[in-house]
């Protein structure tokens, strides 16, 4: 008696379970409208120059390089980047105002984008920090992934004679903020 | 009205963990015997009719399943990824495990009057897969470093093996005396393709710096091993046939060799009460033949480049300063090929279980064998344990055992392990004449939805048995 019972229940589970199985609905397209954005920043330029490398009396003087960058080249940048933020921050303590000139050139040498900025002299040599941020989008965007030469330039302005024993420090630091929207 | 049970069975169709707690301990399939060696044999000998004998089927995951991300629910993809990410975690991997038997067999010897020992053998080929969702590498290509400064991005999230492999096993089984039996196996492997990445180290990580906004500290030590996979790809002639050609010589030893042991035994404690236990592939793979790996082993530090002040030490032009950054960054992610050998150790499985017959058949149903021990139900404890690249993987198994009509035996589980708390299992073996039939499946409660299955096994096989009492 009980053990009939007991095959029953058996054969009854076994029915119930092959006969419940079912799929509920999924969509597996869904994964062709995955979008990532992901944002990477990165250093890009730092210099640090005493007051002395600058002993030229008191006229201006000018620190200049030219860099090749092919970073914007790269397929994957131009095809899935779509904003750019250089944030410059540069911090004088010298007795003398300075202006940094950056220029964007492509391939041909030719300068499509130009930034220039200028902090204050410090006279009692307290670091002054000033912030600039550049924001690349639309034309400007298209400009800076055509860029292959950066172009650094940075000249002391008029003022107090700078002499061996000048104090303060003009530093930059930088870093590139990229927006990327990869469509998969 | 015999028959109906059996072809019940036949409406099991296909459906889908390395682990086989309804296998285990089931004497009446031969096949258990590959899952403890010193298991009861309760047969004089038997034959698995070939490449029909044994089919193992498994896979699972223990972090989300395909409906979390592709239920038709109207929710958008992009924000059920981010949920998904967010819930899983590094540990949770997603595994499938197949095995098939190409043939098997075993007899029992000893004195013609008490035939107390058996040996067994055969050859199988097994697939085993394992990753571990790397976590970190998709939260950096999600969100990028910019929101995740001070954030180690590590590189031993990447952690993913697989190998198809073929195994010849011979097993020997001794039923010392009422009390105790033993039994041992030893495995020759041969790899037919392996593709390990176990041991990575090293992260990424952006810092505020010093001299600039950021330190990008790259640390890498990273590897992927691969054997019998170079030769098949990088085939000049592409010649499938050739390739054909290739891997059956690779499953008849000609692939990459390795050792391996299964050791085990039973106890009798009382007429009701049993234990046993087994360590299953104690063994490693040597890879000598068409092995490529790449390795990645370098530690960079970025914070920019200086192009007006450089220190005049360093003589040289800003120019020249930012070609050693792009040839740095160009070694960085340039993976060196070798050749060298690499040894693979299996995943070495441990199965102990705790039983307790119950339920004396009734004289009156008697069918006057003799010796046939005449308990109808058990009911046990199974501990289940896998070794893994990253921890083991534990599993525990409450079960019940029931002798339902002359040719049929139910077993029903009740298991937790790593995919989810509410596993339940079925296996049925059928007995006509000395044909056996067996099939197990788990998971039953989520098949309700497959999509939504953290993981789904099924066994099945066919095997021609001679029972002690015919003759």
């Amino acid at each position: 008696m009980h053990g009939h019972q007991i095959k029953y229940f058996f054969l009854v589970l076994v029915l119930a379970v092959f006969c419940s199985r079912c799929t509920k609905p999924v969509d597996f397209d869904q994964a062709n409208d995955l979008v990532i954005e992901p944002v990477v920043g990165s250093s890009i330029a730092f210099f640090n120059g005493k007051a002395n490398d600058f002993n030229e009396g008191a006229q201006g003087s000018i620190v200049t390089d030219t860099v090749s960058i092919d970073v914007f080249g790269n397929n994957f940048v131009q095809d899935n980047l779509v904003k750019a933020e250089l944030i410059f921050e540069l911090t004088n303590s010298i007795n003398r105002g300075y202006s940094l000139q950056v220029d964007f050139l492509d391939a041909m040498g030719l300068e499509n984008q130009s930034l220039t900025f200028t902090v204050p002299a410090s006279p009692s040599n307290v670091p002054v920090l000033t912030t600039f941020t550049e924001v690349f989008e639309d034309m400007a965007l298209v400009d800076l992934k055509n860029t292959e030469f950066l172009i650094f330039t940075l000249t002391m302005l008029p003022g107090q004679p700078i002499t061996q024993d000048s104090l303060g420090e003009i530093n930059l630091q930088s870093k590139g903020v990229f927006f990327l929207l990869v469509n998969t | 009205m015999k028959k109906s049970p059996f072809l019940l069975l036949f409406l099991v169709s296909i459906c889908l963990s390395q682990n086989k707690q309804l296998l285990y301990g089931f004497s009446e399939i031969p096949q258990s015997l590959l899952l403890n060696p010193g298991g009861k044999v309760d047969n004089k000998g038997y034959f698995g009719i070939p490449l029909l004998s044994h089919l193992h089927i498994n896979a699972g995951t223990s972090g989300v399943t395909a409906f979390d991300l592709f239920a038709d629910d109207g929710v958008d993809f992009n924000i059920k990824v981010r949920q998904a990410i967010n819930t899983i975690k590094p540990e949770d991997f997603f595994t499938v495990t197949q095995q098939l038997e190409v043939f098997s067999g075993g007899f029992a010897f000893g004195n013609s009057y008490d035939k107390n020992e058996y040996l067994s053998f055969g050859l199988y080929q097994e697939l085993d897969f394992i990753a571990y969702f790397p976590r970190d590498f998709a939260v950096l290509g999600l969100e990028g470093n910019e929101s995740n400064i001070n954030r180690p991005f590590r590189l031993d999230h990447l952690s993913f093996s697989a190998e198809v492999i073929s195994v010849f096993h011979l097993g020997y089984n001794k039923k010392v005396n009422s009390k105790f039996t033993y039994g041992l196996r030893g495995k020759i492997y041969s790899s037919i393709a392996n593709i390990s990445s176990i041991k990575n180290k090293g992260r990424f990580i952006t810092v505020p710096g010093q001299n600039n906004i950021y330190n990008h500290i790259f640390d890498f030590d990273a590897a992927v091993n691969t054997s019998g996979i170079s030769s098949l790809l990088d085939d000049e002639n592409s010649d499938f046939s050739e390739d054909i050609k290739t891997l059956r010589k690779r499953v008849l030893f000609g692939g990459n060799l390795g050792l391996g042991l299964d050791l085990g035994f039973t106890y009798q404690i009382d007429d009701q009460w049993s234990f046993d236990a087994s360590v299953l592939d104690l063994g490693f793979i040597n890879h000598t033949k068409d092995v490529e790996n790449y390795e990645l082993k370098d530690r960079y530090v970025f914070e920019g480049f200086d192009p007006l002040f450089l220190p005049s030490d360093q003589g040289q032009s800003a120019e020249e300063f930012l070609t050693d950054i792009e040839e740095e960054f160009e070694d960085l992610f340039e993976a060196d090929t070798t050749t060298s050998r690499y040894v693979t150790w299996r995943p070495v499985k441990f199965n102990a279980s705790l039983n307790y017959a119950f339920g004396k058949k009734r004289t009156k149903d008697c069918n006057c064998i003799k010796d046939e021990t005449g308990y109808l139900n058990a009911v046990g404890a199974q501990l289940y344990a896998i070794k893994r690249p990253k921890s083991p993987q534990l599993a525990l198994t409450a079960y019940y055992y029931r002798r339902l009509f002359k040719g049929l035996r139910a077993k029903m589980t009740y298991t937790i392990d790593s995919y989810s708390f509410n596993n339940i299992g079925l296996g049925l073996s059928a007995h006509v004449g000395g044909v056996n039939f067996y099939v197990a499946a788990d998971n039953f409660l989520q098949y309700k939805n497959i999509y939504n299955a953290q993981s789904v096994s099924l066994q099945l096989g066919f095997n021609y048995i001679f029972n002690k009492n015919e003759d």
